[in-house]
């Protein structure tokens, strides 16, 4: 796969994009601010599984963590009122340890997983250019191509990439998939049990008899605090 | 289920997949049950839910054994078209995690009576916590063994913040928490770079197309290549990889959160989080170490050297630190850390002498350290907190039997021979030396020496809490130990297990030998 | 309805397609490389939980276009599937991380890990 034409001219807008955003995520010191720069590497992120022919990927991306996480998180800021928590007008990089430390650090990181990478890469074109690994594949998936119907557009071609990932979802990974389900009861009940009041468990008869005891005048004094 | 099964194109998986995952199945299930038991039961009858919690891990150890029994000849099976591999490794680790879970449940149901916190999601927690750590034993492919090892790790995450008005275990939870996510996203990135390497994310196919990538080969030119240009990735694939199982052991220098997260946390997930979860991510780190990574020993690549060095600061640094820890918690944190130290010593050696060191050290060391923690449980009261080690002062007076039970559990974490922990250290250690004989190499020789020398060093602040409950010059408090029969049923199970696997351990070796050899023959096939 | 009408290149009917060096896997790769990076750094310095956790995120994100760009390379789904569970196991994360994150809040009004301290660090 190597992009060329507008497709490289749109790697290069959203590939900016998103690191220009990501460094802004970090170095916002507002909470909020943060999480909109998010946002936008993600959002960024996304075009480029487009670009990638990840069509799936990249809608379930802007779904479920623009859609539901970052909103998610964008409420959780502004009910715990983050914004006033960083300390007013302080620089960032004010504790010289750890900023030391991580720019050596990410010195580094970049240097190597950047020669590292690259190497790796060209290493695996070589192998399987030698192996001819990709080909069969490579030609079955251009007939696959040839195939595939035209919009009503006349201009593109409709992909089947979500069947694909529908199809191997529901049979090689499956069992991760069921495991999914767990996690996700798991994160249920943890985010529930978490985030309940004292009253609401009174109220359910869910509370220890003496915790009950202690707290009964704060459950009556913060009823409406606590329920909010 | 059926509607599955019969599926008008061809069937996704077959029944006999679902009865390879038979027991986390009956786990999930019954977890399910403990949930709808803890809405419809009123508060004072919670309880309940730990009693079917225990039934429903004894119904999958049933399934278990039944499954060993059934399938022995035939290990191992793959299922899930790949996803796992239930073979004799997969079987022991999941019976050690099922011997732990249930000595958590009957240590926890005192503990969270006297906190105030008696809630049924708490089982329903540990039994799913307990699923995640059987898939991670039995996931062949990265895929399966991330959702695994993140189950395990949410429950977690959960279960330390469950008494969740204390302060003490919401910071816990968060540092937890915190590093946690964090180092499961390096791990993630070293398993992105294997799966560039191998184009797969089967364990199996990783490791054949590193044992491809690193042979050398003769290219179009008649030119040998040897296949250097692909180290660089595996390279830093392992490393992030070890990285981010370095902090799910709690190895130097990614054992920060482990002291932290071990004090705040409630003192039966302690517990849990010291036995289970570390297993749990060993299984992971053995798994992924000589199915897949197997084949970089004795390479330009080889990861000995490192986990090695590792292991040596590991094992200094949780001693050190032991020393002079006043919380018995934070103590036996920094114990466990260096314990982590001790097994890594196995995967060092990477023979069956080794391997059997693992499992039975992980084995004995849940049983001790529950049973430790058990006593630390019983000292918890209404308006104690009975967690430093002061608080043990004249226990030997108080509760004789308790005392007693407690010093051998020191003793065997200290090693010291005719208790379990020294059979451990002794597979472990030997493991080593014959692997330096073979190899003919001196810093294996000199691992060993070392790890023995932290060994005697450790007996000190083992032998802290005898010295406290033996001769504590007046009792730390009259009032009487918070017993159950539960905990007071698991404290002797432990205890039972720690001296038969101390003093008459063949039938056990014998097991964990014939179980564990076909994954020493799978690294060993690589070369 | 599955099927998104998106197939590249892009047929711009006319339009002259601009000359620019191809870009292929390693471009990809580089950049999610700088990404993770950028949120190891980000985890490292800030001290907000909150803000450390959306660095933890990013993290995850990186991690997703390394997934996303091999899977495209070889033509094979798994790299997708596996992007596909950490998104679940990202979204689980979050809504477990904030519970926490109220339950402190709850205790103790402030997110400032600094602040954290009756733990050691």
């Amino acid at each position: 796969m190597t992009l060329t034409g507008w497709e490289a001219v749109f790697f290069w807008v959203f590939a900016v994009t998103a690191l220009m955003a990501a460094l802004l995520t970090v170095l916002a010191r507002n909470a909020v601010h943060s999480a909109m720069f998010l946002i936008s590497t993600l959002v960024s992120v996304a075009a480029l599984f487009i670009l990638l022919g990840a069509e799936f990927v990249a809608g379930a991306q802007i779904l479920v963590y623009v859609g539901g996480v970052m909103v998610l998180f964008l409420f959780v800021i502004m009910l715990v009122n983050v914004g006033a928590e960083e300390r007013g007008k302080e620089a960032i990089f004010n504790r010289t340890p750890q900023v030391v430390a991580s720019l050596l650090f990410s010195g580094l990181l970049v240097i190597g997983l950047v020669i590292g990478i690259n190497q790796g890469w060209r290493a695996i074109q070589e192998r399987d250019e030698r192996d001819n690994r990709l080909v069969e594949v490579q030609v079955r998936r251009a007939q696959e191509e040839q195939a595939l119907p035209v919009a009503a557009t006349n201009t593109m071609k409709i992909t089947r990439d979500t069947e694909r990932i529908g199809n191997s979802l529901y049979r090689y990974a499956s069992l991760p998939f069921e495991i999914a389900s767990i996690l996700l009861l798991v994160a249920i009940i943890g985010s529930v049990m978490l985030a309940r009041t004292i009253k609401q468990e009174a109220v359910t008869d869910d509370l220890d008899p003496e915790v009950l005891k202690e707290a009964a005048p704060l459950i009556t004094e913060r009823a409406d605090l606590t329920e909010g | 289920m059926f509607l599955l099964l019969q599926a008008n194109t061809t069937e996704l998986y077959s029944l006999r997949d679902l009865m390879l995952i038979a027991p986390e199945l009956i786990l999930t299930v019954c977890g399910c049950v403990a949930l709808v038991m803890e809405v419809v039961l009123p508060y004072r009858k919670s309880k309940w839910t730990a009693y079917f919690a225990l039934v429903s891990i004894g119904l999958a150890a049933a399934s278990l054994a039944s499954l060993y029994f059934a399938n022995r000849d035939l290990f191992p099976l793959d299922g899930f078209y790949g996803m796992l591999r239930i073979d004799g490794f997969a079987i022991l680790f999941k019976a050690i995690f099922l011997i732990g879970a249930a000595l958590t449940v009957a240590v926890s149901m005192r503990y969270l009576d006297v906190e105030g916190e008696q809630h049924g999601e708490y089982y329903a927690l540990v039994l799913f916590a307990t699923v995640g750590m059987m898939f991670l034993a039995c996931g062949f492919d990265l895929i399966s063994l991330y959702i695994s090892l993140e189950l395990m790790a949410l429950t977690f995450y959960v279960l330390v913040a469950f008494t969740k008005r204390e302060k003490r275990s919401n910071e816990a939870a968060m540092k937890y928490f915190l590093l946690g996510a964090f180092s499961s996203g390096i791990l993630l990135y070293g398993m992105s770079l294997l799966y560039g390497v191998a184009g797969s994310t089967n364990l199996g196919e990783i490791g054949r197309s590193i044992g491809v990538a690193l042979q050398p080969s003769v290219n179009e030119l008649g030119m040998m290549t040897s296949g250097i240009p692909l180290r660089p990735l595996i390279l830093l694939g392992v490393i992030a990889l070890s990285a981010g199982l370095f902090f799910k052991i709690s190895a130097v220098p990614f054992h920060m959160w482990a002291p932290d997260a071990y004090e705040g946390a409630p003192t039966p997930v302690t517990a849990f989080l010291s036995t289970g979860s570390k297993a749990a991510s060993f299984a992971l780190y053995l798994r992924i170490f000589t199915e897949a990574l197997g084949g970089l020993r004795g390479t330009a690549l080889d990861w000995a050297p490192l986990v090695a060095i590792v292991a040596a600061i590991t094992i200094l640094v949780g001693n050190w630190a032991a020393v002079t820890q006043e919380n018995s918690k934070r103590l036996l944190a920094y114990s466990s850390i260096s314990n982590a130290g001790y097994v890594l010593l196995g995967l060092v050696a990477g023979n069956s002498y080794g391997y059997i060191g693992i499992v039975i050290y992980l084995l004995v060391y849940t049983l001790m350290n529950i049973g430790a923690f058990g006593i630390i449980i019983s000292l918890r009261r209404r308006g104690i907190i009975g967690d430093n080690v002061n608080d043990m002062a004249g226990l030997a007076q108080k509760a004789p039997g308790m005392a007693a039970m407690m010093a051998i559990f020191m003793l065997s974490l200290g090693g010291l021979p005719a208790t379990g922990g020294f059979i451990g250290k002794y597979f472990l250690f030997g493991g080593l030396l014959q692997r330096g004989r073979l190899e003919e190499k001196s810093w294996y020789y000199w691992l060993a020496a070392w790890a023995i020398i932290n060994t005697v060093v450790s007996f000190y602040y083992y032998v802290r809490f005898i010295k406290v409950m033996y001769l504590g010059e007046r009792v730390a408090d009259d009032r009487p130990l918070a017993l159950s029969p539960a905990l007071r049923a698991a404290l002797v199970v432990s205890l039972i297990g720690v001296i038969i696997i101390g003093i008459y351990p063949q039938p056990f070796i014998d097991l964990a030998q014939k179980l564990i050899t076909p994954l020493t023959a799978g690294a060993l096939a690589f070369r | 309805m599955t099927e998104l009408a998106i197939n590249f290149p892009f047929a711009l009917q006319g339009a002259p397609a601009p000359q620019v060096q191809g870009i292929d896997l390693s471009w990809y790769l580089a950049l999610s490389a700088v990404l993770f990076t950028i949120g190891v750094v980000g985890v490292i310095i800030k001290r907000n939980v909150i803000s450390m956790f959306m660095c933890i995120e990013l993290m995850l994100n990186a991690v997703n276009l390394t997934f996303v760009a091999f899977a495209s390379y070889f033509r094979d789904v798994t790299g997708q599937l596996f992007v596909f569970i950490v998104m679940t196991v990202a979204a689980a994360e979050a809504a477990v991380g904030l519970g926490i994150i109220i339950a402190i809040f709850r205790n103790r009004e402030s997110l400032d890990v600094d602040d954290a301290n009756i733990l050691k660090l």
